[in-house]
């Protein structure tokens, strides 16, 4: 019997339920133990399953793996039924959710948000408290029940106003999503498939967060972050009110001033000398195999070199030498309140990948990484024109169309959160949490262009935003401005000889996810598509495209810049397709990344001049748009 | 119509179920709102109650004392009902208790246990998880769910060695009812009834407070604590592993090595001056009243105006001068995660009476506010021999009768807490948790008094224990053994011309309270008595009368002493009456304590001779015992 793709997502759907409680069916008792699971359930259940913990992962990776090579989609949910109720919960669904997205004949197959399997992830304790009992009191069982998010401090802690960024329920989904798209130890040759240029999305998606983190805080007043650079500096406090359902306790609030703690598993030592061999490869030039092979780390393979070093993911070319400091990093940070494990202590928010996000010291942890990768950057020449250039093309303006000519305004808005699928409360009406997040009116990109050649010209056209000013109000050099730009768009549009006008709706960025559906959507065979794949749930969330910007109409550098795509493509892909939908952070699905310049071209490299205006050539233009963010906030619209 | 202990018993009880849940009823609403309450509802709900805070404690007396004076049992159900859904959760369930305590008309109405009214302040977390999943996954509703209680770190922390004691369930629970017995701001002039001799019995019941510890510190091997004494240094960690269910937020955990910081409300620096004219008022010898006038700490009245002082309740000679250090203390310390509530949470465990007994430091803070009442008590002379002797009279022989002599057996025991009154788990079977405490043998003292004159003489026998051996092995000398006396019993016996044997058993100690009633009891009429008070539900739990000791057998001191009754009395007092069961701790009904000598008595002063030995008289008998501890957990008997 061959079932339909609607078929499947029903039958999936139900793994993904209550997650945190033990099955009352047992279906494991049903069947026998499949001798592959032999080896797992190291992990116990009740404990914080972590990405970034070597232990967890392969244990993670073992599982994933079984279940990617299940001959057929009835033993695949067979094996998922038997391994539930006794590999640990968290690392069930991430196993679970990747073997879903790489199972050739799960094609079309949607997962269910984490927001909704995990809640606990993204929704304050005290919310849910307040959930519990409004379930409690109200007798009609069939009534919906809403419940508003409670908040997680004040702004006597300055960082606060940064919380409903980083607090966001859109962007720790993407983070959770984007390690499910790329674990760090997927092995092609088991799985056959190639994810590629992984390390250097590694790297960029990255520093594409701290960018738009650092836009935020200017949006809001606040400077760019210090980063993180001296082990036994003492951290600033965070506390998430987020408690794991899984065991009833919290992750922990740090107080201020905490410092990193050596564990068990690894030292500060470890991580400095870590540090230090990184750097020394950075600029001499080369890193050293297993057995000691030298490997340049030239233009085209460096930054993918040590980005799968720095993660470390299994591409790593020696994590025997230079170590785990990314992942690591994470675990310590995380464990800061209790590294020797006397008080039985859940982790904190950054071992967790749906939930770092949340905390200060999340985005200082990756500018320090990327300052490493801007260390090597730092070592390659500087763009010359040739390879900035097109010629005959020259863009002659570039207008932002909202409801007031290059202006985009920002707002709060609500929407509701489904707790129903992750708890039993007894009822048939739906326990909700209705929340605010930052969004965006929806734009349109024109974009006049000249092609004063006799020919049409195929052309990726690329788009950035990053502040004009800096936090004291000083205009922002190349030097920093690059750091702070973010990519908005990135598409291909073919150029035909003489004046063209580009159209670009905000909503079709390549950076965004178009939409998401809920876990009652999927159980109503919604946007169920027999082509999409994997990359299609992976995606930064549209209502963070643009940033917050502020009261007043804050000025930010609009850049445009239209490239050659004949020199860009890197075979006959990019240009149909589906899931080309959030390429730019998420890659597609076409095996090769659809770009085949540097990612972040181009401000990954150092700019020689100290004015934007200076450097831009006639197929690049740069506007000054405001953002402007309104204090109300819109009711959501679906 | 007037209602019997019983009916009374059975319409109080539903006032404390459910009691962090919001009624369904909405009883409120079936009545006006009673002028008398105006101006309540200032502590918001969600809030955590502290009896230690001074704006809390000014709400919950005002609510007490409007229901203490409402005038008929009627009015009063009717105002806590009109209460309940709009005060404070934890501030109704204090008021209404201290109010059934003490009105005339609730005599013979028992309080069901607060372990079983907030059993989140007694439970960890992760074990009321459990519980909530268990239910969820048992199909019968009539069977009884039971789950173990979950520890709260381990020996990576050498303080968790004492966890079983210091999370005693009775222990806190004896806390918690202590203060209700004694609220700070007592006003007998607003109540009409007098409590006597509430200054020194704070100072007293606390110093044997931190007596047991450090007898239970030495039986496991560890050493005496260190007092608190340096307000800027770091403090020692802990975990709780509690969550609130009034707002669902954990108490936070302390890690290691952070330090006191000012709060709005007070600062490091009050406590410091605070502490500083204490210390000049015990060595000056006089305190001050609000209008400069001096009032002598001599021996009789120092100490209860010292303890009025300290704490600091209604009694206080002058708060404005003198602070209120006891109280901040508790305050600033559960509040150091985050003083300035940038993060919004809950304070610790120090800042609740029924939790703060959890946390190492409340042990080392209450032996640094002990070591100002002993630096008092050093003030006066000796005790001398008149003060000491009980001429004609002389104990022969002390014997410690159990299954081997002079030996006291303890051993862990398996009890079960009921969760059904605090949560709705919408079933009939009760959910429990079964956790294991300390418990002893039961035993008795044989004491053969001669009585060489030839009248009847009413005595009064003391009975202590401490330990022999500090924590290096070295005998204790009476300088550090008297702070480690711990008071076993005190009762009336006559002693008749010749030879007298006086056999005592350990269940009808003075200090132990004799059972407390679970609430299905209550409800179910068991151990109602009409002529039942206020005092006899408070007193030290019978399973934590004996200190641990350890495998070996670990020597004590066995110290009796016979006093003249005809000089200890206060009245004709002591001798008969109810609710004198648990007296040495909680004082008696009968408003005056029922013992002139100061509490401690004779260990309370200083003791001019190096060694028990040399000191005794012939009326007292130093006997060395061991007490020996079992590894294995006996099944609860009943």
């Amino acid at each position: 019997m061959v079932l339909s793709v609607l078929q499947k997502q029903l039958r999936v759907l139900p793994l993904f339920e209550h997650a945190t409680i033990p099955t009352k069916e047992k279906f494991a008792l049903k069947a026998y133990l499949d001798h592959n699971f032999q080896g797992l359930g190291v992990l116990g259940r009740g404990q914080l399953f972590s990405l970034f913990h070597a232990e967890h992962l392969v244990e993670a990776t073992k599982l994933y793996e079984v279940l990617i090579k299940a001959e057929t989609f009835e033993e695949f949910l067979d094996l998922c039924h038997q391994v539930r109720d006794f590999v640990n919960e968290g690392l069930y669904v991430y196993a679970l959710s990747v073997a879903l997205l790489h199972r050739p004949d799960c094609k079309g197959v949607t997962l269910p948000p984490i927001q909704e399997i995990f809640p606990d992830k993204f929704v304050p304790v005290q919310t849910f408290n307040h959930a519990l009992k409004e379930a409690f009191r109200e007798p009609d069982k069939e009534k919906e029940i809403i419940v508003d998010m409670e908040t997680t401090g004040n702004i006597r802690d300055p960082e606060y106003n940064l919380s409903y960024y980083r607090e966001d329920i859109g962007i720790n989904a993407h983070h959770w999503h984007w390690h499910l798209v790329y674990p760090a130890t997927w092995r092609p040759e088991v799985t056959g498939k190639v994810k590629d240029r992984k390390g250097e999305l590694f790297y960029y998606m990255h520093q594409q967060m701290c960018a738009r983190y650092d836009c935020e805080r200017l949006s809001n007043g606040m400077p760019r972050m210090e980063p993180f650079h001296d082990f036994h500096s003492p951290l600033e406090g965070y506390s998430s009110h987020l408690t794991s359902l899984m065991n009833g306790m919290p992750y922990p609030s740090r107080p201020n001033d905490l410092t990193l703690q050596d564990l068990k598993e690894v030292s500060l030592q470890d991580m400095e000398r870590w540090r230090s061999r990184i750097s020394d490869a950075i600029h001499i030039g080369h890193v050293q195999d297993e057995n000691n092979h030298e490997y340049l780390l030239d233009e085209t393979h460096g930054i993918d070199i040590l980005g799968a070093l720095v993660e470390a993911s299994h591409e790593s070319i020696n994590q025997h030498f230079y170590g785990s400091i990314h992942n690591w990093g994470h675990v310590i940070t995380a464990r800061v309140l209790d590294p020797d494990g006397r008080f039985h202590l859940n982790p904190g928010v950054m071992s967790d990948t749906a939930t770092s996000l949340r905390d200060p010291i999340f985005y200082r942890w990756h500018r320090f990484l990327d300052n490493m990768f801007q260390d090597y950057k730092e070592t390659l020449p500087h763009y010359r024109k040739d390879e900035l250039e097109f010629p005959g093309v020259e863009v002659t303006k570039v207008l932002v169309s909202a409801e007031h000519a290059n202006n985009i305004n920002t707002f709060k808005e609500s929407a509701v959160l489904n707790l129903s699928h992750a708890y039993e409360f007894g009822r048939t009406g739906d326990v909700k949490v209705r929340y605010n997040h930052l969004s965006h009116e929806p734009f349109d990109y024109k974009i006049e262009v000249e092609n004063h050649s006799s020919r049409t010209k195929p052309a990726t056209v690329r788009i950035f935003m990053a502040p004009k000013y800096d936090e004291l109000g000083n205009e922002l050099h190349t030097k920093d401005l690059r750091r702070l730009m973010i990519e908005m768009d990135k598409f291909h549009h073919d150029l035909h000889p003489g004046h063209n006008n580009i159209v670009r709706h905000s909503k079709d960025s390549s950076v965004t996810l178009s939409s998401e559906r809920t876990f009652n959507e999927l159980a109503h065979g919604e946007g169920i598509n027999e082509h999409a794949n994997e990359y299609c749930s992976c995606g930064w969330p549209d209502h963070l495209l643009v940033p917050r910007g502020d009261e007043k109409g804050m000025p930010f550098h609009l850049f445009v810049m239209v490239t050659d795509w004949l020199h860009d493509q890197v075979g006959d892909h990019g240009k149909t397709g589906i899931c080309v939908d959030a390429v730019s952070y998420c890659g597609a699905k076409d095996q090769l990344y659809p770009d085949r310049r540097p990612m972040g071209f181009p401000f990954d490299r150092s700019i020689e001049r100290d004015h934007l205006e200076e450097w831009v050539l006639p197929n690049m233009r740069n506007t000054v748009i405001t953002v402007t963010y309104h204090e109300d906030v819109h009711k959501e619209h679906h | 119509m007037v209602l019997g202990a019983l009916e009374k018993q059975l319409r109080v009880l539903p006032l404390f179920e459910y009691a962090s849940i919001p009624t369904k009823e909405k009883f409120a609403l079936k009545a006006h709102r009673d002028p008398k309450l105006q101006g309540l509802g200032v502590l918001g709900r969600g809030q955590l109650f502290s009896l230690f805070h001074a704006e809390h404690l000014a709400e919950a007396t005002k609510l007490y004392e409007v229901l203490i004076g409402a005038k008929t049992f009627e009015e009063f159900l009717d105002l806590c009902h009109q209460v309940r859904d709009f005060v404070n959760e934890g501030l109704y369930v204090y008021a209404v208790s201290v109010a059934i305590l003490h009105r005339p008309d609730c005599k013979g109405v028992s309080l069901p246990p607060i372990q079983e009214i907030f059993p989140d302040k007694f439970v960890t977390v992760q074990t009321l998880y459990d519980a909530f999943k268990e239910f969820w996954q048992n199909p019968h509703k009539e069977e009884d769910v039971i789950v173990d209680m979950q520890t709260t770190g381990n020996i990576l922390d050498p303080e968790y060695n004492l966890a079983y004691y210091r999370e005693d369930i009775g222990i806190n629970a004896h806390h918690w009812h202590w203060h209700l017995v004694y609220p700070a701001t007592w006003r007998p002039e607003v109540i009409g009834k007098v409590k006597d001799r509430k200054g020194e019995l704070f100072y007293y019941m606390h110093q044997q407070m931190c007596a047991r510890y450090d007898c239970e510190r030495l039986s496991n091997g560890m050493p005496r604590m260190e007092p608190f004494h340096n307000f800027h240094e770091p403090l020692e960690g802990y975990s709780s592993h509690l969550s609130s269910s009034i707002n669902g937020l954990p108490y936070p955990s302390r890690p290691d090595g952070m330090t006191l910081q000012d709060l709005k409300e007070v600062s490091v620096q009050d406590l410091e001056r605070w502490r500083d004219r204490i210390s000049d008022a015990i060595h000056i010898g006089h305190v001050e009243d609000e209008n400069g006038s001096h009032v002598p700490l001599d021996d009789t009245r120092g100490i209860d105006i010292l303890g009025a002082m300290v704490e600091a309740s209604y009694e206080s000679i002058n708060q404005a001068f003198y602070g209120s250090i006891h109280n901040w203390g508790h305050v600033i310390s559960a509040r150091v995660l985050d003083p300035d509530g940038r993060y919004h949470l809950n304070p610790g465990v120090m800042s609740d009476t029924a939790t703060s007994l959890r946390d190492p430091i409340f042990y080392r803070w209450h032996r640094f506010i002990d070591n100002m009442f002993q630096d008092y008590k050093e003030t006066l002379p000796h005790y001398n021999h008149s003060d000491l002797e009980f001429p004609g009279i002389e104990i022969t022989k002390v014997l410690l009768n159990a299954e081997h002599t002079n030996n006291i057996n303890t051993f862990k025991e398996f009890s079960m807490l009921d969760l059904s009154h605090a949560y709705e788990f919408g079933r009939d079977g009760a959910v429990k948790v079964r956790f294991s405490h300390l418990n002893h043998e039961d035993f008795h003292y044989k004491i053969q008094v001669e009585n060489h004159t030839s009248k009847t003489k009413p005595a009064t026998v003391r009975i202590f224990m401490a330990p022999k051996y500090d924590e290096l092995g070295n005998e204790l000398d009476t300088k550090n053994l008297r702070r480690l006396m711990i008071e076993m019993d005190k009762f009336h016996a006559e002693i008749h011309p010749g030879h007298n044997t006086i056999v005592r058993h350990s269940k009808d100690s003075s200090v132990t309270i004799s059972s407390a009633r679970s609430f299905g009891q209550l409800a179910h009429g068991e151990g109602i008595n009409e002529h039942a008070n206020e005092y006899c539900s408070c007193g030290w739990p019978d399973h934590l009368l004996v200190p641990r000791g350890d495998e070996k057998g670990m020597p004590f001191h066995l110290f009796v002493m016979l006093t003249d009754w005809l000089h200890d009395q206060v009245g004709d007092h002591g001798k008969t009456g109810m609710c004198t069961d648990a007296v040495s701790y909680c004082g008696a009904k009968d408003q005056l304590y029922p013992d002139r000598r100061p509490m401690g008595f004779p260990f309370d002063r200083h003791i001019e001779l190096e060694h028990l030995k040399d000191w005794v008289l012939p009326n007292m008998k130093d006997t060395l015992i061991t007490v020996t501890h079992h590894e294995e957990i006996h099944n609860h008997n009943h």
